[in-house]
Parts: structure tokens; C-alpha cells; sequence
């Protein structure tokens, strides 16, 4: 029994110190500013890599490089998973013609989100404003 | 190409972990069960002296006349009861195997529990993406 409160008592600090984590899920839709860039040279992205900075941090490739398979300026939607509930979540994509090469960088667009408590936040599916939209072109030079 | 998930491999190691460690609580146990039931050695037998004849005894002449003599003294009778046994051997006894299987049951309980509670405190399971996305990222994926 002498020893019964003491590893209470650590057990308790290990909970406290663990944390409990919740998952928070982002969904982010992803886009063309269709006045800078056409179906024709959206269909020549090669590579897509999206950045994650702020409240958590991140990088990963999109599927599919970011042509959605028809060259429209309407990519889709991906999903963000994270623990972070506070802070403001950086979004910055970056869409290459060829290997990952600033020569061949193409577009970049960037979002921020404030993160929440929310267990998800999605982009409005009616409206484009919020989309992570690729709306900065960039002209490839000597790109292989 | 989605990167791999640093918490499945974890997982699957608690997950051996336990297994490994109910195994480890359980089978000495087990093992132990078996040396109890064990035949270690012939008990005495009693079946020569009960079957001798006690008419068939001779009178033993060395016996003494006094009846006083042949009484126990109170000082034998006392070695002989330290000399008795004081009974079968702790794991032949069906307390202790209940309180063996109570141990075991919850020591496994303790393990699973504590994978459980791990994987709690870690957050859960991450939902699974919807097919419709084109892509699930971050953590736990």
C-alpha cells in the first residue's frame, strides 16, 4: 500500500506528460487561376510538392501532378491531418514542368488557415476564394 | 507518393511487445504446473509392512516390563511434530493456480491496456482518407 500512492502519483505525471492529442483534418482544395494558366500548359506539370509551415510542418507530393488527369484549372481536394488546434497552418504549392529545379519551377500559389480546435475545416466547396489556388506563374527555362 | 506513417511500425512493435510479454508471464507457469503434477520418486511403500502378519511377529524379548517405559515422552512427541510434514507443496494447492490465472489474466489485461491507452494518448487512429481526395497527408498517414 506504501507504494500504491507513489505509482498513482507517476502515473499521473506520465499522463500529464504524454498529452492527450486529437487529430484536426484540413481539407484543401487545390486550383488554377484559370486567367493565368489553360488547360494546355496545366498539362504539362509534371511535379506537384505542397509545403506545410506555421503550427505544423510538412512537405509531400500530390498525386496525379496536380492535372487531375484532364488539365483543368479544378485539381481536387486533399486532406490534411495534424494535432496542431492553434496557430496559423501555411499552405505553399509548387508546381514544376520538369524535375524539381527552380528552372522548371511553373506556379506557386499559398494559403494560410487558422488552426482550431475544429476536427475538421474545409474549403468552402461553393467558392474559390479560400481554394489553395496556384496563381504566381513562373516561366521554365531550359528545362528538361 | 504518400510518405509511410511513423506510427504503424510502432504499433505493430507494441502489439508484438504484448504478445511476447503475456507469453513470457503465461509459460512458466504453465511449466511450473507440470513439475507439480511430476512423479519425482516411489513413495514408501506401505504395502510390505501391511502385509506382514502381526500374529506372525515374535515376541520381542529386549521388551521392556515397565509400561512407564514404553509411554512417549512429552520431548519426542514434540520432535515428531516439528519432523511431520505440514502438507502438499504450495503448487499443488488450487488457491495458488487460481491466484496464478488471476496474475496472468491480468497482467495480459495490463499490456493490452496499456497499448490501448498508448494508442489513445497518441491521438487514435487517423480517419481513412476519402477516396474522393486526391491525396491524405500529414500525421499518421
Amino acid at each position: 500500500m506504501r507504494l500504491l500512492l507513489p505509482a498513482l502519483v507517476l502515473g499521473a505525471v506520465a499522463l500529464g506528460a504524454a498529452g492527450c492529442s486529437e487529430y484536426h483534418y484540413y481539407d484543401i482544395r487545390v486550383a488554377y487561376d484559370g486567367s493565368m494558366f489553360n488547360p494546355n500548359n496545366i498539362s504539362q506539370v509534371q511535379r506537384c510538392h505542397v509545403f506545410v509551415t506555421g503550427a505544423d510542418t510538412a512537405d509531400f507530393y500530390l498525386e496525379g501532378n496536380c492535372t487531375n488527369g484532364a488539365a483543368t484549372t479544378n485539381v481536387g481536394v486533399f486532406e490534411f491531418a495534424t494535432f496542431a488546434d492553434s496557430g496559423t497552418l501555411n499552405f505553399m504549392i509548387r508546381t514544376y514542368v520538369g524535375v524539381e529545379f527552380d528552372n522548371c519551377l511553373f506556379g506557386t500559389g499559398t494559403k494560410a488557415i487558422p488552426a482550431t480546435a475544429a476536427t475538421t475545416t474545409a474549403d468552402d466547396p461553393n467558392s474559390t476564394a479560400d481554394d489553395l489556388i496556384v496563381n504566381m506563374p513562373s516561366t521554365p527555362t531550359n528545362c528538361i | 507518393m504518400r510518405p509511410m506513417s511513423p506510427l504503424a511500425p510502432f504499433r505493430k512493435w507494441t502489439v508484438r511487445a504484448g504478445i511476447v510479454l503475456a507469453l513470457v508471464v503465461t509459460l512458466p507457469l504453465v511449466g511450473l504446473r507440470g513439475v507439480a503434477h511430476a512423479d519425482l520418486g516411489d513413495e514408501p511403500s506401505s504395502k510390505t509392512s501391511s502385509a506382514t502378519d502381526p500374529s506372525q511377529v515374535s515376541d520381542d524379548g529386549d521388551k521392556p516390563k515397565d509400561p512407564s517405559l514404553l509411554d512417549k515422552k512429552p520431548v519426542d512427541a514434540a520432535a515428531q511434530k516439528q519432523q511431520a510434514p505440514v502438507g502438499p507443496p504450495f503448487y499443488e494447492k488450487w488457491q495458488f493456480w487460481v491466484l496464478a490465472g488471476v496474475v496472468a489474466i491480468a497482467a495480459v489485461g495490463l499490456v493490452l491496456g496499456g497499448i490501448a491507452l498508448s494508442n489513445n494518448l497518441g491521438g487514435g487512429d487517423v480517419r481513412p482518407c476519402n477516396p474522393q481526395f486526391i491525396g491524405c497527408f500529414g500525421e499518421g498517414r
